[in-house]
């Protein structure tokens, strides 16, 4: 635990440190911002219009985040060759794979959580009414994130950065295109494709499941507690599979 | 004695994908290393030495034999807890200073903050960087990064040091002072496996050596047993004349001799930049 600790420890600071972060971070709060007050729409339409846009810029920049940090967590390691210091010292690759994990975790989510409370903030000042269910929304996207990261980061396990960020994009187009490949899956005759689509929505993560969006801006009331802990409980099991797979490719890395 | 380091039939091949055969690095290497000792592996690149550090710090899996550190497997986070490692030409985090790095790897060890202070500043002032400790690693010099490379090594006080190419890279001056500590370790009892390319540096301080050639152990053994001594003998003396140098040689000859080479004995060209190295610095001082 202390190993994770430490090693999450420092990949907070070197996150934090990182100009990539502090730009999507600064670009993310100015759309935002930027969104809210310099949209003109109809009564009754604004509302809805500045809710939605709020929670996709948030959603896009923290995916984004996802991708690039996960990404930069093992591969510079090796690339750089600071891996050979650290695993020589008393820290268990299952350790290193794991800190690195919760440190830029740390980080998502509380690039996340400042985008929402910016957001919020902003809708208040323009509409002068507080949107509490707003916050939900942006509460359950670092799961998503948490997704999205362990898997680039299995990914960077075994290939170049390139192909990593390339592999992540396009996990992400089709994790949030389930319920469309599911409906071009039903509707097919054709039995490969129809089980090509069903084990790629298997295999794949349903970003859909922490997409909020149309049900809180439509007050759609269908975040029940049960349905809540079944997406908290879906996006953790996902996210401890793929590390688990990632400490295993880990494991026999060798450098 | 007691073997620190144990490595008995060790071989790495290194295989990629696609390649029907792979390339041998290793081949049945046999070495055994005592506690105390300064012992190091020479050779030409590519003969074998990285990977033989590799595989005992962890970073490498041996293809078959086997290599145990204070009798344990090579893997056991114990060992790790007694050792310490310089990677060849080290690099570290950008965005940490001197004082961080060592920070965050003595954290590693769980070494308690107030002990960690004090352990800190006893490596910097070690490796002359008491003054540099508060500045970004990415302004290091080469020869910084190397310091401060064998003080992140030191950070446990380990039993054993390991460090790969320890002077590759560094200019004079930074190769004699990395040299100079090297050579305190083993005053301090640590045990000292380096490996080096750099055969003066190796017989200058090492106690053993292994030669190392295409991943197989050619020599092993004490330098002034692995040097043969020949069948000439070397007088070293002071304020000879030319006439006394006649009767030696006429002595030399009486006695079924001969002498084949007379001249004056000259320091080496390192001896001589350092000297001239450090009076510039000193003048600097004095005009300061």
């Amino acid at each position: 635990m202390r190993a994770i600790g430490a090693i999450a420890k420092n990949t907070i600071a070197e996150a934090l440190h990182r100009i990539f972060v502090q730009t999507v971070l600064a670009f993310a709060v100015l759309f935002i911002v930027g969104g809210t007050f310099l949209s003109y729409l109809g009564p009754g339409m604004e509302e809805k219009v500045l809710q939605d846009l709020g929670l996709s810029i948030i959603t896009l920049f923290s995916m984004l985040m996802a991708i690039f940090i996960g990404v930069g967590l093992i591969q510079p390691e090796v690339e750089r060759r600071t891996v050979y210091a650290l695993l020589a010292k008393p820290v268990r690759r299952h350790e290193f794979v794991l800190g690195k994990f919760l440190g830029a975790l740390v980080v998502i989510a509380g690039c996340v959580w400042l985008m929402g409370g910016v957001f919020v903030l902003a809708i208040f000042a323009k509409q002068h009414v507080w949107q509490p269910a707003l916050l939900s929304a942006v509460a359950i996207l670092p799961l998503a994130a948490a997704i999205m990261m362990a898997v680039v980061m299995l990914f960077s396990t075994f290939t170049s950065s390139l192909l990593s960020v390339l592999f992540g994009f396009v996990v992400w187009g089709i994790g949030f295109s389930q319920s469309t490949l599911e409906y071009l899956g039903e509707s097919t005759e054709n039995r490969f494709s129809r089980t090509m689509i069903g084990v790629i929505n298997t295999v794949l993560p349903d970003f859909g499941n922490f997409d909020w969006r149309l049900i809180i801006v439509e007050e759609l009331n269908l975040i029940t507690p049960d349905v809540m802990l079944k997406i908290i409980g879906y996006g953790l099991a996902y996210v401890a599979v793929v590390l688990a797979l990632t400490i295993v490719v880990f494991n026999e890395k060798q450098f | 004695m007691e073997t620190v380091v144990s490595i008995q039939g060790l071989t790495k091949v290194y295989r990629s994908l696609g390649a029907s055969r792979g390339v041998l690095a290793l081949d049945d290497l046999n070495l055994e290393i005592n506690q105390g000792e300064m012992f190091a592996i020479v050779g030409p690149n590519g003969s074998g030495k990285t990977t033989t550090l590799k595989i005992l710090t962890g970073l490498l899996f041996p293809t078959a034999g086997t290599a145990t550190i204070f009798g344990r497997r090579v893997s056991d986070i114990e060992v790790k807890r007694r050792i310490g490692f310089m990677p060849e030409a080290p690099y570290f985090y950008d965005h940490l200073t001197g004082n961080e790095l060592l920070h965050y790897y003595a954290s590693l060890f769980g070494i308690p903050k107030r002990a960690r202070e004090e352990r800190i500043d006893e490596l910097l002032t070690l490796v002359g960087m008491q003054e540099r400790r508060a500045m970004p690693l990415r302004q290091y010099s080469r020869g910084m990064l190397q310091r401060i490379g064998l003080a992140q090594a030191l950070i446990n006080d380990p039993e054993l040091l390991i460090l790969d190419e320890p002077t590759s890279g560094l200019d004079p001056i930074g190769a004699y002072q990395i040299r100079g500590l090297i050579s305190e370790m083993r005053q301090r009892g640590k045990t000292v496996l380096l490996c080096s390319h750099l055969l003066n540096e190796v017989e200058a301080i090492c106690d053993r050596v292994g030669v190392l050639h295409r991943g197989s152990l050619l020599a092993v053994g004490r330098v002034d047993e692995l040097l043969p001594e020949g069948d000439a003998t070397r007088i070293v003396a002071s304020g000879v004349t030319e006439a006394a140098l006649e009767k030696i040689r006429e002595v030399v000859r009486a006695e079924g001799g001969e002498v084949r080479e007379v001249g004056g004995e000259r320091g080496t060209l390192e001896d001589f930049f350092i000297e001239k190295v450090r009076g510039g610095q000193q003048e600097q001082e004095q005009e300061d």
